[in-house]
């Protein structure tokens, strides 16, 4: 890494890029997109959001305490498992618990073995690294679990009888729902597994970009992004397999009835 | 993940099913209450009733797919908790009156499938004798290569029947399973059925049907819901 430090920016700098969305409202006008007032709300959100998250995030720097962190972290994926659970569009009662359950298993599992064991930050709780590898593996758990458990509910529900029939031939509950779970893991992975394939070709990844702009070798950022992309695929795995079969065991129960009536 | 057998299958013998003051509730009512009927061995009845009287509903229940919200059911004595589902539904055989089939490249596929779930593990698929069904019917063994979507709503119903023999039930559940056939082949189903029972005189059914001449043909007796 070099010494030099990257070019901060003051907030006219970032007022003369949020010109730049004028272009966008200008083109929404011309065109007549109707666009015009959510992009200014959008872009309003996202400056109102970040402002007060990096707020938090130096009051947290300063703390040097874990406490704070572990809470912030619990926050994170709490809002991660309810988003995740709300894009679903057939619920079922605890599916909110299933998704928590999921998403702090995968996420904190995968965080804690890459801080643990890979970038061995001192100490373990340093905010530096804790929150922001925790936020990109949180969101793409969130978007594996609500993929995965959206297909899986769905495809339930409409195929209702196509279980039954399985059922009413002998199939034991894992042998009816096989088909609908592999496919439903399948949809989870899709979008993981399409960025790995074209990372670096096609998009060059942010969190890269990032480091880079702050100043690292890019040989150093390309290492960390490795790491990044790998916790970010094992935790959406992880999470939205945890989350639709913890789906399964509550829509099937040990009398190997299908109990399609709990979806919503 | 895997499921466990949690009782002995039975030998084949004769089984009768009981079902002891089943009632239903669902969306706030009763769909019967008080119901009991038993299917002995042998037995060929008819059910018959008024639409939405829950004669689906019943069957189902029978087949151990929606619980019943009162009552009992039984298989050869057995009360229905004491079996393995699995076992259960392979000798009390469910067909729905419109099949739900799976997405497969053959009838024969289709026909074979539920041979590869666990409960038939030691089972070989009988593809002769649904060959011998196929000509009782008038079809020749070409309607196993077909590809399923193209089956008329009457050739779906032959091919999960022929499905469900060749796993070989001790008591059929079947809901209109003629419903959707010309009267030719409905005749010829009727008559693949009483085959198929003469030959082990101890298999019964339970036979949902709205035509008065289908009834008197297929059944030695009748069980009216209210």
């Amino acid at each position: 890494m070099t010494d030099t430090a990257y070019l901060a920016l003051g907030w006219p700098q970032v007022a003369l890029a949020g010109l730049l969305l004028l272009v966008n409202v200008g083109l929404s006008v011309a065109l007549r997109l109707g666009l015009a007032k959510t992009l200014l709300v959008a872009g309003a959100r996202m400056t109102v959001q970040l402002v007060l998250v990096g707020l938090i995030l130096e009051w947290v720097f300063a703390l040097e305490s874990p406490l704070p962190v572990l809470g912030i972290a619990l926050v994170m994926a709490t809002l991660a498992s309810v988003t995740a659970a709300n894009r679903t569009r057939r619920r079922f009662r605890g599916i909110y618990w299933d998704s928590l359950l999921s998403v702090v298993t995968g996420s904190m599992v995968v965080t804690g073995v890459a801080l643990a064991g890979v970038v061995r930050a001192e100490p373990w709780h340093d905010p530096q690294y804790i929150i922001p590898m925790l936020g990109m593996v949180l969101g793409n758990s969130l978007n594996g679990i609500s993929l995965g458990l959206d297909r899986f509910t769905s495809t339930l529900y409409d195929r209702g009888e196509l279980i039954n029939s399985r059922l009413a031939l002998g199939a034991n509950r894992w042998e009816a729902a096989r088909s609908e779970i592999r496919e439903a893991i399948r949809t989870a992975l899709v979008p993981t597994i399409n960025s790995m394939l074209v990372m670096g070709v096609v998009s060059l990844p942010g969190m890269m970009t990032g480091q880079i702009l702050a100043g690292a070798a890019p040989v150093d950022a390309v290492r960390y992004q490795m790491v990044i992309v790998f916790m970010i695929a094992s935790a959406a795995a992880l999470s939205s397999l945890g989350a639709i079969l913890l789906a399964y065991r509550r829509l099937f129960n040990d009398r190997h009835q299908f109990l399609r009536h709990r979806l919503r | 993940m895997t499921e466990q057998a949690t009782v002995e299958p039975l030998p084949e013998s004769p089984l009768s099913l009981q079902a002891r003051d089943l009632g239903l509730h669902d969306s706030g009512r009763w769909v019967w209450r008080h119901l009991s009927l038993t299917v002995d061995p042998g037995e060929r009845v008819a059910l018959r009733g008024p639409s939405g009287s829950g004669k689906t509903a019943l069957l189902l229940t029978l087949a151990g797919l929606i619980p019943a919200t009162e009552g009992s059911v039984r298989l050869g004595g057995r009360p229905m908790a004491q079996w393995w589902m699995p076992d259960y539904r392979s000798r009390v055989g469910y067909l729905a009156q419109r099949p739900a089939l799976d997405e497969t490249d053959s009838v024969d596929a289709l026909v074979s499938a539920p041979f590869l779930y666990r409960v038939r593990s030691r089972q070989a698929y009988p593809r002769e004798k649904v060959e011998a069904w196929l000509h009782v019917l008038g079809r020749d063994p070409g309607f196993l290569a077909r590809r399923p979507e193209t089956l008329s709503g009457g050739e779906q119903q032959v091919a999960a029947l022929l499905r469900l023999l060749a796993t070989n039930p001790r008591v059929l559940l079947l809901d209109e399973p003629t419903a959707a056939m010309d009267a030719d082949l409905a005749g010829a189903v009727q008559n693949l059925l009483a085959r198929w029972q003469a030959l082990d005189s101890d298999k019964s059914w339970l036979w949902v049907s709205h035509s008065a001449g289908q009834v008197s043909a297929v059944a030695d007796r009748v069980v009216e819901l209210p």
